[in-house]
């Protein structure tokens, strides 16, 4: 499996349109629009690309306290849904993690068995401890697992799916969906709402 | 009513607190909590502050409502205070902006205030009229603003009656309604700390750094004043916010038990808007609960037993002893699983050494064997004699020594080694500092260190920043860790307070801080510093270090950093 990655999101380069509209058609973007914090125009409140990413071979801790595997984790045939949240996060943190509670609802409500993980881009507060408590408050079932570790291999994973902005407080808020036996990922850079997401889902399986 | 307008070049200061209060009364018809607030007021305010920082109504039910549309949020998640911070200045994460909530931005008329260069699409700040009762709730329920413009989706919509409104409403006018106590038109009061338990050369150089710090803010070099009065830029951005430090050095006697009642007295002769480093020796706990209950920000104090519970106005650099002794008895967990040994630690009786000691059989908890706890009680030095005695009664074993550099001098004598003693031994630096890494020179295969700070090799490197500030400035590097702790806490308070502009709130003054931490270049002695909203505790990391082998110089952690 090769990392394939872009570097810029296109819509944020405005100056750049006509070589980003390029890009983006062969990488296959389809929504634009990026959420405008200015308050401009806009049809959506996220941009979707299909990424390859190389999941790195490290060792992490789970919020029951269990060691897992990134690579058995994600790299497998299962469905799976990742977010990077950090549990003292005041404001994109609750809503992605409230995302996912909602959409782990509904999808168990459909029998539909999806793992959903969640992994600490703040591994030196985040300890299994602090996650297992935030798990909590969540109200996260079985299926959603927290994940932290030691800073270098957090890092490494930050690096291997694009999210490390330096500054945790400059993290971008982020969706990854892989469907059953899927290579890429879905990668959703926004606030996509909970039908949206589980659309996205569902367009991604039949796919 | 509007923000005096800084327009044509009179403008030289910002309004006196006495003006600034008008201004907010006669525009909102308010009274502070001073000038009469009646009971059924105050009862609303507190009301209001429940919903804006727990999430949780009047009625005991929770806040509710939805963000992008159909994300349900509830309770704390969805509270003011989540992204609005406990200051209503709000935040910034993620590209996204989290606008000013407090009396002063909501409820006066907001107007685009750059000049008409700078007046380019992405600055200009959106115009509104001044929300009333009918708006805000128009705003909460539907994300519809003042002026008739829909909120970015991340604004939740909220479910709430008209009397949940109007608790809020009166709660969002008390925040930061008044200019805090410590703020002058031309300066603002600051403090530091020197308790004179402390080491007097410590307290020293800490307070040198601290003044020399001042002395720069305050010579104006960078005609901070001129540039604010005049720049078009400068004047909207900026403000005249620029203020010299009065900086103030608060000298305890005696012990800690007796410092609240001195810290009292001397905030009620002299308000200060913050405390910046400090220095004393034992429990900071005084301290921290002074700072908590008059909400001083108290940022990075140099002790060695801060107070851990996560509360709002105390930052610390480090955990000190507690976190220190949390390593060691993970240590100790991990070295006794492999074989019996006993586990003595030695210390002085009223020491800094018996607190490490109680937190090591704290944190060890009912899972450790039993460590015992062998005190010294003589003023003197412990001789080869008290050594050799320990050593023949109880085996060599694992010691913890919680002492200071020179108590160790005769813990190495022949007849000691001969025993095959100590087998292993387990200092702190925080207590003996550098030395751990230079005592006990023959047996230094023994020698374990526990650290809060950076590895050995790696700490010249930290404190390089330091020692170029330290040059030009003819100070000499006498403690460097103090004075590196010194120069970081400065330095944060300084640029929190340029970073406030005229906001001088001391909830936000801990939210930048809280924020920006990231981002600083100097670390001070620590590996890494970090924090995120409600953190407390600037660096995590703890090292349990041993030498490296086969005679190399240096230190090694003897696992990955235990601060997990």
């Amino acid at each position: 499996m090769s990392a394939l990655k872009t570097t810029f999101i296109a819509p944020v380069f405005a100056c750049f349109a006509s070589a980003a509209f390029f890009l983006v058609g062969s990488l296959g973007f389809s929504s634009s629009a990026l959420a405008d914090a200015s308050g401009g125009e806009k049809d959506s409140n996220y941009t979707r690309e299909s990424v390859s990413y190389l999941v790195p071979d490290v060792q992490l801790v789970a919020h029951d306290g269990d060691s897992v595997s990134l690579v058995s984790a994600l790299g497998g045939e299962k469905p799976v849904m990742v977010n990077f949240v950090f549990t003292s996060c005041t404001t994109i943190c609750p809503v992605l993690s409230a995302s996912f509670a909602e959409v782990s609802r509904r999808l168990a409500d459909k029998g539909d068995s999806i793992e959903f993980v969640s992994i600490s881009i703040d591994p030196e507060y985040d300890t299994q401890e602090k996650l297992a408590e935030y798990a909590k408050r969540m109200g996260a079932g079985e299926s959603w697992t927290f994940l932290t570790g030691n800073p270098e291999d957090i890092f490494k994973v930050e690096k291997a799916f694009n999210t490390y902005r330096g500054n945790k407080m400059n993290h971008l808020p982020l969706t990854f969906i892989k469907p059953a036996g899927a290579e890429k990922w879905v990668r959703l850079e926004g606030f996509p709402s909970v039908d949206e997401v589980l659309a996205e889902y569902k367009s991604a399986k039949s796919s | 009513m509007n923000w005096p307008r800084r327009s044509g070049g009179e403008v030289r200061g910002v309004p006196g607190l006495a003006t600034l209060t008008l201004l907010i009364f006669g525009s909102l018809g308010l009274a502070s909590s001073e000038a009469g607030e009646t009971s059924v007021q105050i009862e609303k305010r507190l009301d209001g502050q429940r919903i804006y920082r727990e999430g949780v109504l009047p009625s005991g039910l929770a806040v509710r409502g939805f963000t992008y549309g159909d994300i349900p949020l509830s309770s704390a998640q969805i509270a003011c205070e989540n992204c609005h911070r406990r200051s209503g200045f709000g935040s910034s994460e993620g590209g996204k902006v989290v606008p000013p909530i407090t009396g002063q931005a909501l409820f006066m008329t907001r107007e685009s205030d750059l000049q008409v260069p700078f007046r380019s699409r992405s600055l200009r700040g959106r115009g509104r009229p001044a929300y009333d009762l009918a708006s805000l709730a128009t705003v909460l329920r539907d994300g519809i603003d003042s002026g008739g413009r829909q909120l970015d989706p991340l604004m939740p919509r909220y479910e709430m009656n008209d009397s949940d409104i109007e608790a809020l409403s009166v709660y969002l006018k008390s925040l930061a309604f008044e200019l805090s106590a410590g703020v002058e038109e031309s300066k603002i009061h600051l403090a530091t700390i020197a308790a004179k338990n402390a080491d007097a050369s410590e307290r020293a150089s800490m307070l040198e750094i601290i003044q020399a710090f001042a002395a720069d803010k305050n010579s104006n070099s960078r005609n901070e004043s001129g540039r604010a009065a005049r720049g078009p830029y400068f004047r909207a951005y900026m403000d005249v916010s620029y203020r010299k430090w009065d900086l103030h050095v608060w000298e305890l006697e005696g012990e800690p038990e007796t410092w609240r009642e001195q810290l009292e007295a001397l905030y009620a002769a002299q308000p200060v808007f913050a405390l910046v480093s400090g220095r004393g020796d034992g429990s900071w706990q005084p301290v921290h609960d002074f700072c908590e209950a008059n909400e001083i920000p108290c940022i990075f104090p140099i002790t060695d037993q801060p107070v851990l519970d996560e509360d709002f106005y105390s930052i610390y650099l480090s955990g000190g002893l507690y976190r220190a002794a949390e390593a060691v008895a993970g240590y100790l967990e991990g070295r006794l699983a492999t074989g019996p040994a006993p586990v003595l630690q030695v210390y002085r009786s009223g020491s800094e050494g018996e607190v490490m000691a109680e937190a090591v059989l704290e944190a060890s908890g009912k899972s450790s064997p039993a460590i015992e706890s062998v005190k010294i009680e003589t003023a003197s030095t412990p001789g080869a004699g008290f050594w050799e005695t320990l050593f023949r009664e109880r085996g060599p074993g694992i010691v913890l020594l919680w002492l200071k550099a020179s108590d160790l001098g005769n813990l190495t004598s022949e007849s000691i080694l001969g025993l095959g003693a100590p087998g292993l031994v387990v200092l702190s630096d925080t207590l003996t500092g550098e030395e751990a890494y230079s005592s006990l020179q023959p047996i230094r295969e023994r020698v374990r260190v526990v650290s809060l700070r950076e590895l050995p090799e790696r700490r010249e490197r930290g404190l390089l920043r330091l020692r170029a500030w330290l040059k030009p400035r003819d100070i000499a590097l006498s403690h460097p860790r103090i004075q590196a702790d010194a120069l970081l806490a400065a330095t944060l308070v300084g640029s929190s307070i340029r970073h406030m502009r005229r906001n001088f709130s001391r909830e936000y003054m801990i939210e930048i801080i809280e924020h920006g931490l990231d981002n600083s270049v100097f670390r001070s002695v620590y590996p890494q510093l970090t924090l995120g909203p409600n953190q407390r505790l600037a660096s995590k990391s703890v090292y349990v270090l041993r030498p490296l082998g086969d005679g190399q110089d240096g230190w090694e952690s003897v696992d990955e950093a235990v601060g997990n």
